[in-house]
């Protein structure tokens, strides 16, 4: 009777695999945001507290390829300056899109959850993000750029 | 000398002996799950490039540039454009043209042109994109003349190429080595190559003989165009008589 061994995993399954330093679908990173409701409007708090609501958004870290990309996607040669300019608007806006992976203010609205295709946020979802007040959509903004763009 | 004199000895000593090779050191810090630039971390990460040549730089900006419109011709209406480089493609071309080896443990490999391999390059720019921009930004900083340098060097050309100049102290890089490399070239045919390897006690002696040429024949020529390094740390316009290389002739 033939002995099935267990199946090792494929030379080339074990030879691909990712290094230490390479990012995956799984190198992600979290913003804790904490809120307070106060006279109709949410005001960002330090730290969790009592009567407070904590919430998280999870980023995926972006790569030295996707950050080329979306700069370039956000630079466009000002001929009266005679230098690139980055906007800064249109480079957190794909920055989001591209790499928002997912956040807990959809646990009590379903309107507010965040779908992808092909990697990339919809339409429905950004307009989820905008639909933030903005003191809370600016924060988020903040928060994902201390990590992006000044090392964490 | 304390450990930071002796790492420094030891990084002019490489570039000295090795200027086809940029090594760039980067503080990292393990944040957040990954590997982050972090001056005050405890790991350090190095990247080696291949020094920017003339020719590196002259075929990244010809495959970054691009035609834009910058205004049109008074009257004809016709539009006027200029080329730029791009300066994100630029970057990644950096990458893919001089990044030699690093301390990662992701492989970096070439083709025969030269040029990273594209499935190399995929590999090499799935690292956090702050990590490798730290390794280029340093990689740049060793090509850039930054507008303080060139001031200074506007400002000590003035005073070495002036009819009373007596030599600049205390001569900046590009100075120190226009007066020296140009002087021990024309001299006696030695390159930057074999510059670093010349002993030094002979360097200072012909450098002193130099300067005194050069105090000498300023008196009959007050007029010069090329310069030496001269003597107690002044560079100095060179009144030069060539040394002729062992058997091309007699002296001039």
């Amino acid at each position: 009777m033939a002995v099935i061994q267990a199946k090792e995993p494929r030379v080339d399954e074990r030879l691909m695999k990712p290094g230490k330093f390479e990012i995956t679908q799984d190198t992600t990173f979290t913003v804790w945001i904490h809120v307070k409701e106060r006279d109709g409007r949410w005001i960002i708090m330090n730290g969790p507290a009592k009567g407070v609501e904590t919430n998280s958004i999870v980023f995926r870290m972006w790569t030295y390829e996707e950050m080329i990309e979306m700069r370039k996607m956000a630079t466009a040669y000002d001929s009266q300056k005679r230098i690139h300019m980055i906007d800064n608007d249109a480079l957190n806006r794909l920055k989001i899109q591209k790499l928002m992976v997912s956040w807990t203010f959809d646990k009590d609205n379903p309107r507010l959850k965040i779908q992808h295709v092909n990697g990339v946020m919809t339409d429905e979802g950004w307009k989820a993000f905008i639909s933030l007040q903005p003191n809370i959509g600016s924060y988020i903004i903040d928060e994902m750029n201390k990590v992006y763009e000044f090392n964490g | 000398m304390n450990l930071m004199g002796r790492k420094n000895a030891r990084q002019k000593c490489a570039e000295l002996f090795d200027p086809d090779r940029v090594t760039v050191r980067v503080k990292t810090s393990c944040r957040l799950g990954f590997c982050l630039p972090d001056k005050d971390g405890d790991e350090e990460h190095t990247a080696v490039f291949a020094t920017m040549t003339f020719g590196d730089n002259y075929a990244i900006d010809q495959a970054t540039s691009y035609e834009v419109e910058i205004g049109e011709q008074f009257g004809s209406g016709k539009k006027i454009t200029t080329h730029v480089s791009d300066v994100n493609e630029f970057k990644r071309l950096i990458v893919k043209k001089n990044l030699l080896a690093w301390s990662l443990d992701i492989p970096i490999e070439r083709d025969q042109t030269g040029w990273m391999t594209s499935d190399s390059y995929a590999r090499v720019s799935s690292i956090p994109a702050p990590l490798l921009e730290a390794f280029v930004s340093g990689f740049e900083e060793s090509i850039e003349v930054s507008s303080e340098e060139e001031e200074k060097i506007s400002r000590q050309c003035s005073v070495l190429f002036s009819k009373s100049g007596h030599g600049v102290t205390d001569a900046c890089e590009a100075i120190s080595r226009f007066c020296t490399l140009g002087n021990f070239s024309e001299k006696f045919g030695i390159n930057r190559d074999l510059l670093p390897k010349m002993p030094y006690k002979e360097f200072l002696l012909l450098k002193i003989v130099i300067a005194k040429e050069s105090d000498a024949l300023r008196v009959q020529q007050p007029k010069s165009q090329s310069s030496s390094a001269g003597q107690g740390g002044r560079s100095r316009p060179s009144r030069s008589v060539k040394i002729p290389l062992p058997g091309s002739g007699g002296a001039s």
